[in-house]
């Protein structure tokens, strides 16, 4: 490996990180309750005990079925002697605090701040994972900090945040530990918003809505082609994610990466639009975000402008009324209209807040009723 | 967003830019398929069996077993090992041995196999002790299957926990992986020695899956039967390249169950199956596979959906790992 400058800066950087994260958020890196020989061991909520010590997960759509000292897909999830465990609870490999913004939430608690953390691993392996470092490896291979659930609320609070965000990796892996950090939020008024893929099974998703108060999906693409070909995955299953979610009392946004020649055309930008509008409404926002070359998509150029452009155009031409552009800082895309009166209710460049017109969900010039939890 | 100091501003600034570069980075170089140089017109494969390896008590003897393994080289180097495995090792060279130990004592590369191959390197090209590691995934699969974890002087036997990985990614086809240090910065050279067993998900457990144990993302390679992650994964270029010789442990053989340790599913085999041919050893693996499932009514791995397409793969042009076809291969068999 080259040593340059960059590199020794970079490494810098992210050995100085961790220390100074636990300091800044007074997290105690010290083992407790999860821990069983040295090991953080929580056993799993969903899952089928089969002949011969094997088990049947249950968690996400793959359910894996997994031998005697075998992990799942994810990497996270263990068969020990036909008891499925998770390997992660309590174990964060990082944590910050981010604006609910760079979630990106716009329409829940604007400019508010969210603590927000994750484990490793994901269910998926998406070919353009931005974060890949922590999505695609086992907890073995990284350092991870014991901050239990209370810690988390408890941090939070410090740190004046409103809000607890699952997010960075793929929530849904570590369910246990989110499930737990969501009660231990509610119990002293926090909420909770998970930034998921989407891809899990429909009873652990209802349980899960019962509790949490927002939840963005990443819909990657409107074809099942791409996701099997570039997330390893399937389509059908977050579409019903997305129809659950709307159901419920769970505030709901989607995001959708558009990523040149891939999944960016007039064609599929029509698909999309359509599906939301016939079966979740035009009023639950939606952001068409920027790509940038990473992972195994290195290959790609950013996406252009003009194609996000494009995609909010037809998206509102089709009826959806909250079409947002992501990552592109600057863009009027990145602002709330209202559908009404036209007017800009919340301007935004990148994740810091100008202006908020709205009042109690109402635009502060015409009064129409704007969708979302703003208060 | 309330950022009300500088202090507080540079703060998360930088705790941003430490999230953002946890410390891995992807290697560019190598994100085309090649193809490996196979130049061999056919494989030979040496099966090699001794019916009497057991005592009373179902143990394997290890005096026979040191007979059997060197019978074994000797039938396939035509009696020349020293001379035609001498090319590509030296006593400066550093040799890791592969092993298998995931099912337990059950089912794991016997730990006799893999010291005796130890001595075998020491004693005839003249390597030293501390250049040879036994290894596999963790060193916990190591102990639960008896073997001893050395880090210190001698024959060092640990699992890819103790050195961690690369931080560069290792690109194949649809595989994308960071390797074990053992194989990057550790090994010279790497002799394969797995076991002979079905596998619950891919089909076949064998010489091409083994070098699932030296990527950190496994777990993401068994989908679609592992066609064509296993082959994928076993053409990157470090790996491929390093692997010399496969020494299929076959003392045992288990057609149903696996990759665990199931008993009922398990019989005596007796034999070593040696080969330079990854994909020639698991050919024939898979038709004793299929064969004794038969004589057990069992379902074919073809008709319970796991049939390991991933061998053939491995013979195509994209990976050129070797040949998957009786008329490009010649199986010896030897008796004790």
């Amino acid at each position: 490996m080259n040593t340059n400058r960059r590199n020794f800066i970079k490494k810098g950087l992210s050995f100085c990180t961790a220390p100074f994260l636990l300091d800044m958020f007074d997290i105690a890196n010290e083992q407790n309750k999860y821990f069983v020989n040295n090991e953080s061991l929580v056993e799993a909520k969903y899952y089928n005990k089969l002949d011969n010590k094997k088990i049947q997960c249950k968690l996400c759509p793959r359910e894996c079925t997994i031998d005697n000292f075998e992990r799942g897909y994810c990497g996270v999830r263990e068969n020990r002697e036909g008891v499925y465990y998770t390997l992660v609870h309590s174990q964060a490999v990082t944590f910050h605090v981010d604006p609910v913004e760079k979630k990106p939430l716009f329409h829940f608690l604007p400019g508010e701040e969210a603590f927000s953390f994750a484990t490793v691993g994901c269910n998926v392996e998406c070919k353009f994972c931005q974060n890949w470092q922590i999505s695609q490896i086992r907890p073995e291979q990284t350092k991870n900090y014991y901050i239990s659930p209370e810690k988390i609320a408890e941090s939070t609070k410090k740190n004046n945040c409103k809000i607890i965000a699952y997010t960075y990796s793929e929530p849904v892996i570590f369910y246990e530990y989110m499930y737990d950090t969501i009660l231990a939020g509610n119990k002293i008024g926090l909420k909770s918003v998970m930034i998921s893929n989407g891809f899990i099974n429909t009873e652990p998703l209802k349980k899960l809505c019962e509790i949490i108060s927002a939840i963005k999906i990443d819909l990657k693409a409107i074809t099942e082609s791409f996701y099997k070909k570039y997330v390893n995955g399937e389509l059908k299953p977050v579409l019903n994610s997305i129809n659950l979610i709307k159901k419920s009392n769970v505030w709901l946004e989607i995001v959708y990466l558009v990523i040149p020649t891939l999944n960016d055309s007039e064609k599929e930008f029509k698909e999309l639009s359509k599906w939301i509008k016939q079966n979740i409404g035009t009023d639950v926002p939606i952001h068409f975000t920027r790509f940038y070359p990473q992972y195994k998509l290195m290959n790609l150029p950013p996406t252009p402008i003009k194609t996000l452009n494009l995609a909010k155009e037809i998206s509102e031409s089709e009826g959806l009324k909250y079409v947002y552009v992501g990552n592109v800082p600057g863009n009027p895309g990145e602002n709330t209209y209202c559908p009404k009166c036209k007017n800009v209710l919340i301007e935004r460049t990148g994740y810091v807040i100008r202006a908020n017109k709205i009042k109690n969900n109402h635009c502060s010039f015409c009064n129409n009723y704007i969708p979302g939890v703003f208060n | 967003m309330k950022i009300n100091e500088r202090r507080s501003f540079l703060q998360k600034l930088f705790s941003f830019a430490g999230l953002a570069f946890l410390g891995c980075k992807i290697k560019n170089e190598n994100n085309e398929r090649k193809s490996a140089i196979y130049t061999r017109s056919q494989s030979k494969v040496v099966i090699c069996s001794d019916n009497k390896l057991r005592d009373s008590n179902n143990e394997i003897i290890e005096e026979r077993l040191n007979i059997l393994i060197d019978k074994a080289f000797n039938s396939y180097f035509n009696n020349q090992t020293k001379e035609i495995l001498g090319a590509k090792i030296n006593k400066n060279t550093r040799v890791s041995i592969k092993v298998n130990c995931l099912a337990g004592k059950g089912l794991s590369t016997e730990k006799k196999l893999a010291y005796f191959i130890a001595e075998k390197l020491i004693n005839e090209f003249g390597l030293e002790k501390n250049s040879i590691i036994i290894w596999d995934r963790l060193s916990d699969d190591l102990e639960r299957a008896g073997y001893e974890i050395n880090t210190g002087k001698g024959i060092k036997c640990f699992g890819n926990d103790y050195v961690g990985y690369t931080d560069d990614v290792y690109f194949f086809g649809e595989a994308g992986s960071l390797l074990s240090k053992i194989v990057t910065e550790y090994s010279d050279v790497i002799i394969n020695i797995p076991v002979l067993k079905d596998h619950g998900i891919v089909g076949l457990s064998g010489c091409l899956k083994n070098m699932f144990g030296a990527i950190h993302n496994p777990n993401k390679y068994h989908i679609n039967v592992g066609d064509p992650y296993v082959a994928d994964v076993y053409s990157i270029s470090e790996i491929k390249s390093k692997v010399i010789l496969h020494v299929c442990d076959a003392t045992k053989l288990q057609y149903e169950g696996g990759p665990p340790f199931i008993p009922k599913y398990c019989e005596n085999f007796n034999s070593i199956i040696i080969s330079e041919d990854p994909v020639a050893i698991d050919y024939y693996l898979l038709k004793l596979i299929e064969e004794k499932r038969r004589v057990n009514s069992l379902k074919s791995l073809k008709e319970v959906g796991r049939y390991p397409y991933y061998i053939f793969t491995a013979a195509d042009s994209d990976h050129n790992l070797g040949f998957a076809s009786d008329d490009k291969i010649n199986f010896v068999k030897v008796d004790l």
